[in-house]
């Protein structure tokens, strides 16, 4: 179960990060700098996502789609309000980001395991299926600064997807990787969707949401603008966003 | 306001065993860090051990004619001293830089305790502490200095710089994040803290010209003591430095960890 009450999120201003731009501030008496650039990315989302229900979120970028997905997972914390989430939770986001540029494909795998929850135990358990599904042979040996773009996504993706969580939230994560691999990890996506109690996926493609959710949310500036049957969302949101 | 559940262990373990698996991650990145830095020169880990000893080597020459003290003794101290002054200096840099290295885990996969970024610096270093030590303990060796049980009080010691460690890295990290050109005050801050210890001179220079306030309110001072003291005469510290020693670690891990505790939702809007 995943409730949110009242969810306000505003990201602070951008702050003062020398001290040269403090001393500014406090010249101007105030001591702030730039208060009101503060941006508010979510405001008063309120919203209970019991357990079996599958859930797409759409919306203009910058609406706070990816934004709604990391107060989920306690990524970000409301400024006002609560989030309570019910079960083991996992989130997938950009694939590839997040790692350790000199060290090898095994290492980390071994590091992002970590970071998503698994113990090490559980990561030499899995380690082979993991590198596996990578199809990386060789490569992951080498410092993943000389992998390219894709092999970025598969070693994220291939991690990421080793748990299987009863809470799902997934932000457009198989925009990468070649033909094959894409059809590889929509099967595994798929396994782990069967699996997941919940699922909240954000995606730019009505289809994937049409196939993959009964619910959609249409987040427009930060607000929940509806929440309903996929159908009639994805309806109102088309002819809104022509 | 409770604590939002979150991805990653916190979710899957618990609070408690979160903390614990901050300790797995931690180590995890300290390997890879130890690596990367031993593997990428050609001397290896031996640099680790060079550097002082080279800096001891040029010191002790240069001060022990100053201070007309014996280069036998004199030698193993300086090294000593400056093996665990780098241990220091390496919690503060790395710590500065723990939070803002780890971005990309921060921002982009899951909470976890923030307490894993600058322990990772900090265990990195600590290994690279304890190679040193070895290396000291050789010099001590072959100066003349016998084994002995007395050495075994460093243990506790090293202990109490481990948990120094910690607590200066985590709070060299939460100030650097939040303030980004900060590491130039500490850069200043570190060396005139490294000419008003006794590391490069023997401390009763210090009581000789009426300066014993230096030692006696200088925690390092006293961190070094109960290193020293074991290590170069095989003897118990005096109680006082365990006291200060005791002190000290009350108050900064104290303030660490209530940092750690009071930033946990905010930091992330710092990087």
């Amino acid at each position: 179960m995943i409730e949110l009450r009242e969810v306000t999120l505003t990201f602070p201003p951008p702050r003062a990060r020398s001290i040269r731009e403090r001393l500014n501030g406090l010249r101007r008496r105030d001591g702030s700098v730039e208060d009101d650039r503060a941006v508010t990315a979510l405001r008063d989302i309120r919203l209970l996502v019991p357990p079996g229900d599958r859930v797409g979120i759409i919306g203009l970028n910058g609406a706070g789609k990816t934004t709604l997905l990391k107060v989920m997972c306690g990524i970000y914390s409301p400024t006002h309000g609560s989030v309570t989430v019910e079960g083991d939770i996992a989130c997938l986001f950009e694939l590839a980001t997040g790692f350790e540029m000199e060290a090898t494909g095994w290492d980390n795998i071994r590091t992002r395991g970590l970071l998503l929850g698994l113990s090490p135990a559980e990561i030499r358990e899995r380690m082979r299926d993991i590198a596996e599904f990578t199809e990386l042979g060789d490569a992951l040996d080498r410092p993943v600064k000389t992998y390219s773009m894709g092999m970025f996504v598969r070693l994220g993706f291939a991690v990421s997807t080793a748990i299987s969580p009863d809470v799902l939230l997934l932000d457009e994560v198989i925009a990468s990787g070649d033909m094959r691999f894409q059809e590889k990890a929509q099967r595994r996506l798929a396994d782990m969707v069967d699996r997941a109690s919940i699922l909240v996926l954000v995606s730019h493609s009505m289809d994937t949401i049409r196939q993959m959710c009964r619910r959609a949310l249409w987040l427009d500036q930060g607000r929940l603008r509806m929440d309903g049957p996929v159908d009639e969302v994805i309806e109102a949101y088309s002819a809104f966003a022509g | 306001m409770s604590e939002p559940a979150t991805a990653g262990p916190r979710a899957r373990f618990g609070q408690r065993q979160a903390h614990l698996h901050a300790f797995s991650i931690a180590w995890q990145l300290a390997r890879l860090d130890l690596l990367r830095r031993y593997t990428s020169t050609m001397l290896g880990i031996l640099w680790a051990v060079l550097s002082p000893l080279c800096m001891a080597a040029i010191i002790g020459t240069v001060f022990g004619k100053l201070f007309r003290v014996e280069l036998q003794t004199f030698l193993p101290y300086l090294f000593l001293n400056l093996t665990l002054w780098a241990f220091f200096v390496s919690c503060l840099d790395g710590g500065a830089i723990s939070f803002i290295a780890a971005e990309g885990y921060i921002k982009q996969i899951a909470r976890v305790p923030l307490l894993a970024y600058p322990l990772r610096m900090v265990m990195a270093a600590f290994v690279t502490l304890l190679l040193g030590l070895l290396a000291v303990v050789l010099v001590i060796l072959i100066f003349g200095g016998r084994p002995s049980i007395g050495w075994l009080w460093a243990i506790p010691g090293l202990g109490a710089w481990f948990l120094f460690g910690i607590a200066i890295a985590s709070l060299s990290g939460m100030a650097n994040t939040w303030m980004r050109d900060l590491s130039y005050i500490q850069a200043v801050a570190i060396q005139a803290l490294f000419y008003a210890t006794p590391i490069m001179f023997p401390s009763s220079l210090l009581v000789a010209h009426g300066l014993q306030p230096l030692l006696t309110w200088n925690p390092l001072y006293h961190l070094l003591m109960i290193v020293q003291v074991p290590l170069l005469f095989g003897d118990r510290p005096p109680i006082e430095h365990y006291v200060a020693v005791v002190l000290t670690l009350v108050v900064l891990l104290g303030l660490a960890l209530a940092g750690l505790h009071g930033v946990r939702r905010r930091l992330v809007f710092w990087l």
